[in-house]
């Protein structure tokens, strides 16, 4: 069992793993993907991008679906989150991959060969670079408190449309979403606390606070929503929350 | 107290604000103008009809009268916003070219004070001109006063003089604005009530006044909706720059990762060019972070140490110099600052601050982090990048040089600013 799987819409990555490894299943997004674990798939090891939309004006379900169909279908192969860690949401990603999807390893698509092939080695070393694996190891305890309760996602979803304003926010509460007007309060101090929390620890930096009319607490979390929209507007997000729970997590 | 009033003062001054109260200023002047014709008319029908019934001064004629030759001199200095030619008659010609001047400032114009006059005009004739006269027709006259001031306060108060991001008003004006419209009212009532009011006419003109306190609600309300659209067009503004940089993304970053891998096996020049190409797609994505970055910035530089930290998983900060730099220096900017990071990264770093300045025509990069320094035999080693660097900032009049300062590894880099540019500078 030494073939490699990789999950991405991008065929220069694709062609790129094949060279590197021969033997080599791709799949570009979860259809694909759920129809090889269907068809038998096996495999040592699975680099997952997070974005699959390719070209695609709709978001379609991204790598966080295909970390969790991997985990249940096939525990045994070595989930590796493979994307450009820099951009928008996919440090966030890279977290919630390690933290909810039990996925150890964790690499940057500009990362050397050496480190993709230890990586496709299942009971190699972690290739994870050592920054990455102490603040793990450390703090993606920390996304579950950006997800502290269970209707957050909404407000996370909607905070940067209505730049962080509580009133507007209130005022345009989607229904069934469970939010009322003091939950959206509480959520713009407990999640600028969680997301103040997260950002030390995996940026290094304070988020720039600025002056704002609407709320001096709901700027931070503005900047951190729209750096973060490809994340928090995943379509399949909530059902890996669903699964995840994170806020029974905090509670415990 | 203070800072609340420049809080909001900040929160309305805005581009966007600005630029809607500009475009709709013609418009609105034409509508209040002509608003005012009708109170200045249901006035003086007023005043013709009550003297017809008593006698009153032959001088009361010109109070009525004056209000009219102001709603014609606004009326005027609208239509020419609006349309750009100028009035023949001289007086409105006169006019137009002084509120010209004024417009989107915090100044005074012809029409504006000959409305301020003819408010006076209506107040005296209502209250005090016409007291012989039924108390009907002057407390109408008291109502088209109060119509006329409340429309010319109100057209002050939302002049675009106050959104102009390009002026800080004297504080007390802003004390004055934030209470506009109970200052509006207590103006008329100090004019109104005392005058003589036989049987409930006092009370009808406190009820007008009170009326016009309601004034203020208009003046916030205004300033809301331009805030909240300012908010929209910013949103907007990102979401379409977003559209460009996620296909850029989408379409070349993939692509540029492995042209990147393949150029180090080709050469070191075109390995450079590749690096070069990197640091342009990397600043371009940066252009989605706020309304106010733009590609001269120097900040975006951070977009490729951003793509470094995530790569290595490790913390960099960056101060950009103020100024925008000339192409040149960008260009060594980028190789200056892509690989004394990665170095550090690579060495093992977890935290690299990076300080990027210009000072007595050279730029001046120092980059430091707390990894375990230089090898012995590791710095300036022969074929290597630091090499290469060295040989780029010398032929650019600079150097690199390193130090162990503090248990950080401090790197500096300088090299001449761009003769151009500082032509250009001085």
């Amino acid at each position: 069992m030494t073939r490699i799987l990789l999950v991405d819409d991008h065929p220069t990555v694709a062609s790129h793993i094949r060279q590197l490894f021969g033997d080599v299943d791709v799949c570009r997004d979860i259809r694909q993907l759920a129809r090889a674990i269907e068809d038998g798939g096996e495999w040592a090891a699975a680099f997952i991008d997070f974005d699959l939309s390719g070209v695609a004006a709709e978001h379609e379900r991204t790598g966080l679906s295909a970390l969790r169909l991997l985990m249940q279908a096939r525990p045994q192969t070595r989930r590796i989150a493979y994307t450009t860690l820099s951009d928008n949401g996919r440090t966030l990603y890279a977290v919630a991959a390690y933290r909810w999807l039990d996925t150890a390893v964790v690499l940057d698509k500009a990362s050397d060969e050496s480190a993709l092939r230890a990586a496709a080695s299942p009971h190699g070393a972690n290739p994870t670079p050592r920054a990455w694996q102490t603040k793990l190891s450390q703090h993606a305890h920390l996304i579950d408190h950006l997800f502290a309760k269970y209707n957050w996602l909404a407000l996370w979803r909607i905070w940067r449309q209505y730049d962080g304003s509580i009133r507007a926010i209130g005022d345009h509460l989607q229904p069934g979403t469970g939010n009322t007007r003091n939950s959206v309060l509480v959520f713009s101090r407990e999640a600028t606390s969680a997301m103040t929390a997260f950002r030390e620890a995996f940026y290094g930096s304070r988020p720039t606070t600025y002056e704002r009319g609407n709320s001096a607490l709901a700027t931070p979390l503005v900047a951190f929503a729209d750096a973060n929209d490809k994340f928090f507007n995943a379509p399949d997000l909530q059902d890996v929350l669903d699964v995840a729970k994170p806020w029974n997590r905090v509670k415990g | 107290m203070r800072t609340w009033v420049r809080a909001a003062e900040l929160r309305r001054r805005g581009a966007f604000a600005y630029w809607v109260s500009e475009q709709a200023l013609a418009g609105r002047n034409i509508r209040a103008a002509i608003f005012r014709t009708v109170t200045a008319v249901a006035a003086l029908a007023a005043f013709i009809r009550a003297s017809a019934i008593v006698m009153l001064p032959a001088w009361t004629a010109a109070l009525a009268l004056l209000p009219l030759v102001a709603v014609y001199l606004a009326l005027r200095e609208a239509l020419y916003a609006k349309t750009g030619r100028l009035p023949v008659e001289p007086l409105a010609r006169w006019s137009c070219r002084v509120g010209e001047h004024t417009r989107g400032g915090m100044g005074v114009n012809v029409s504006g004070i000959a409305e301020a006059v003819g408010t006076v005009c209506l107040g005296v004739l209502g209250g005090w001109a016409m007291s012989a006269a039924p108390e009907p027709y002057r407390l109408t006259i008291v109502a088209a006063t109060a119509a006329w001031f409340a429309s010319y306060v109100m057209a002050i108060m939302v002049d675009p003089g106050w959104y102009n991001p390009g002026i800080t008003s004297w504080l007390p004006l802003e004390y004055l604005r934030g209470a506009a419209g109970v200052l509006a009212a207590a103006v008329i009532a100090a004019v109104e009530l005392p005058a003589p009011w036989p049987g409930h006419g006092r009370a009808v003109v406190a009820a007008i006044c009170v009326a016009v306190t309601t004034l203020q609600f208009r003046v916030g309300e205004t300033d809301r909706m331009l805030a909240s659209g300012g908010v929209y067009a910013g949103q907007r503004d990102i979401d379409g720059r977003r559209t460009v940089t996620t296909a850029l993304h989408t379409l070349v970053g993939n692509q540029l990762i492995h042209l990147k891998r393949r150029a180090m096996s080709v050469g070191p020049d075109f390995f450079d060019l590749v690096r070069q190409v990197e640091g342009g797609y990397r600043e371009t994505l940066a252009l989605d972070r706020g309304v106010d970055v733009t590609m001269d910035w120097p900040g975006v530089l951070a977009s490729r140490l951003d793509a470094i930290a995530g790569q290595y998983g490790i913390n960099v900060s960056f101060s950009p110099p103020s100024a925008p730099m000339a192409m040149p220096d960008r260009e060594v900017a980028r190789f200056v600052l892509d690989d004394l990071t990665e170095n550090a990264a690579k060495a093992g770093a977890g935290t690299v601050t990076v300080d990027l300045a210009r000072t007595d025509g050279r730029y001046l990069a120092v980059v430091s982090d707390d990894g375990p320094g230089f090898r012995a035999g590791t710095w300036m080693r022969n074929g290597g990048g630091l090499q290469r660097l060295q040989m780029l900032l010398h032929n650019r009049g600079g150097g690199l040089e390193h130090s162990h300062e503090d248990m950080r590894t401090v790197i500096t880099a300088n090299w001449q600013v761009t003769e151009s540019d500082r032509m250009d500078a001085s």
